[in-house]
């Protein structure tokens, strides 16, 4: 019998890391000005 | 990877690169296949074109070692914040200035040194620039962003690369006007701070006379949409993080739709190094897995996304510290590689007139390097977490900030998160602006 397929939700990326930092005082509001 | 179960499907699990940011629905007898070593050959190319599949682990370590560098080549631009005053015309309760904050500004010399210091180091070595003005209140400063936007934008023009800006602003003094005039200039977008409804951003951050400055904000925001579109941030505590999703509630009457805001991000009141908070206020936070944390984070993003405002999706989080093209340039000349560290003696990185000196070892770069991250599956996602929480906690930054116990307690659902809404607006033929 056949197996159920894979369902891809989202592809994947090779380049998920952006040029620029996505630090820490974005995410705890240091930036927050 | 992550493996979660899937909750409305008990045959099948849901998987998550985190190098990839993959996200597939699997069937369990596809994880048994794989185990057994007899998937189907479509199977196999599904599983190893989204990262899944490894042929060569010591490869992927050495893909995971050179990833940041790797992306930073592909970007091409170097990013610079540069502080321009410690002076505010706001008197917030928690201020990140503390102590430091006065009428501190960034004299034309050293705005001068600051243009010549990016095209020397950037603009002439082929990379783009791209400044983040910030402060106190940089736009207390608005002559000095003119006179070195005015002269980046050209320099820029001349050796073939791009010049753009964005402040980082309490939005009191972005008019329209004052918005219209910089845009030719090259600003990009505008970070502008509400701290939730009208009483308590007041409450939190008054004018210095003690006036409310909710209303000036949004006046302002409802120009400047027309132009740019603004990010908003916010900084909540444990007692006001519940009445943020009123304030989406009343921007959107206010006519600042999801489509004329770019994103919104709310964030807790951090702890700032010890002598810059300022001494009244204790409700910082030092941790990234406080309990009360977790369920703020995830609640004002439900919220947030629920109301069809833009906010980042689980992305690799890397500390500028990372990035060689990532650098803070102090009101006086100084630079750092992170804003909460400027003013801190020892760790300064160099200055304009000398130029950058090593600190490999003083920010402990290679500090997630380690046999141990290296095995994490969360170390994509991390890259050794906040250098500054690290300090904080336990006064060096001597290793990593481990977000282990963070992740373990908000992956899942901020994956889910992510699923149900970008499923929506495929739907309604939107898609998030990025």
């Amino acid at each position: 019998m056949e197996r159920e397929e894979i369902l891809v939700l989202e592809e994947g990326m090779d380049d998920a890391i952006g040029p620029m930092a996505l630090c820490c005082a974005v995410i705890y509001g240091l930036f927050n000005r | 990877m992550k493996q979660y179960p899937c909750r409305d499907n008990p045959d099948r699990v849901l998987l998550f690169s985190t190098r990839t940011l993959a996200k597939l629905l699997v069937p369990v007898s596809v994880l048994r296949a794989a185990e057994e070593g007899s998937l189907t050959p479509r199977e196999q190319d599904i599983l190893a074109r989204n990262g899944f599949l490894v042929d060569d682990p010591a490869e992927e370590r050495r893909e995971v070692l050179r990833s940041i560098g790797e992306a930073e080549k592909r970007g091409g631009r170097a990013f610079l914040m540069a502080v321009m005053n410690l002076d505010c015309n706001l008197a917030c309760t928690y201020c990140y200035e503390g102590g430091q904050r006065g009428r501190h500004y960034m004299t034309p010399e050293t705005a001068d040194r600051l243009v010549r210091y990016a095209e020397k180091h950037f603009l002439e070595l082929g990379s783009d620039v791209t400044i983040d003005f910030y402060g106190g209140e940089p736009l207390l400063s608005l002559d000095l962003i003119r006179d070195i936007s005015r002269r980046l934008g050209a320099s820029a023009q001349q050796a073939g690369r791009g010049y753009r800006f964005n402040l980082v602003t309490n939005g009191t003094l972005l008019t329209g006007a004052v918005a219209a005039e910089l845009v030719p200039l090259g600003l990009r977008s505008a970070r502008i701070t509400i701290d939730g409804p009208p009483e308590i951003h007041n409450a939190y951050r008054p004018f210095v006379s003690g006036a409310g400055s909710f209303e000036t904000i949004v006046g302002n925001l409802r120009e400047v949409s027309a132009l740019i579109k603004p990010g908003i941030g916010g900084n909540y505590t444990k007692d006001t993080y519940r009445s943020f999703p009123r304030l989406l509630d009343i921007l959107a009457d206010e006519g600042l739709t999801p489509d004329k805001i770019a994103y919104v991000m709310f964030a807790p009141v951090t702890e700032t190094l010890g002598k810059h908070l300022m001494p009244e206020f204790s409700d910082g936070c030092v941790s990234a897995d406080e309990p009360w944390l977790v369920e703020a984070a995830l609640f004002l993003r439900e919220e947030i996304l629920r109301r069809g405002y833009f906010t980042p999706k689980v992305a690799p989080t890397v500390c500028m510290i990372e990035y060689r093209d990532n650098l803070v340039i102090h009101y006086d000349g100084t630079l750092y590689k992170c804003p909460a560290f400027i003013g801190s003696a020892g760790l300064d990185v160099g200055d304009l007139k000398t130029g950058l000196r090593d600190y490999t070892d003083s920010h402990n770069l290679n500090a997630w390097k380690t046999d141990e991250c290296l095995d994490c599956a969360y170390l994509p996602l991390c890259f050794g977490g906040c250098r500054l929480l690290k300090l904080l906690r336990d006064g060096a930054i001597d290793g990593v900030e481990c977000r282990a116990a963070s992740l373990d307690a908000t992956l899942e659902e901020l994956i889910l998160q992510d699923l149900r809404y970008s499923v929506k607006k495929d739907k309604a033929g939107a898609t998030p602006d990025k």
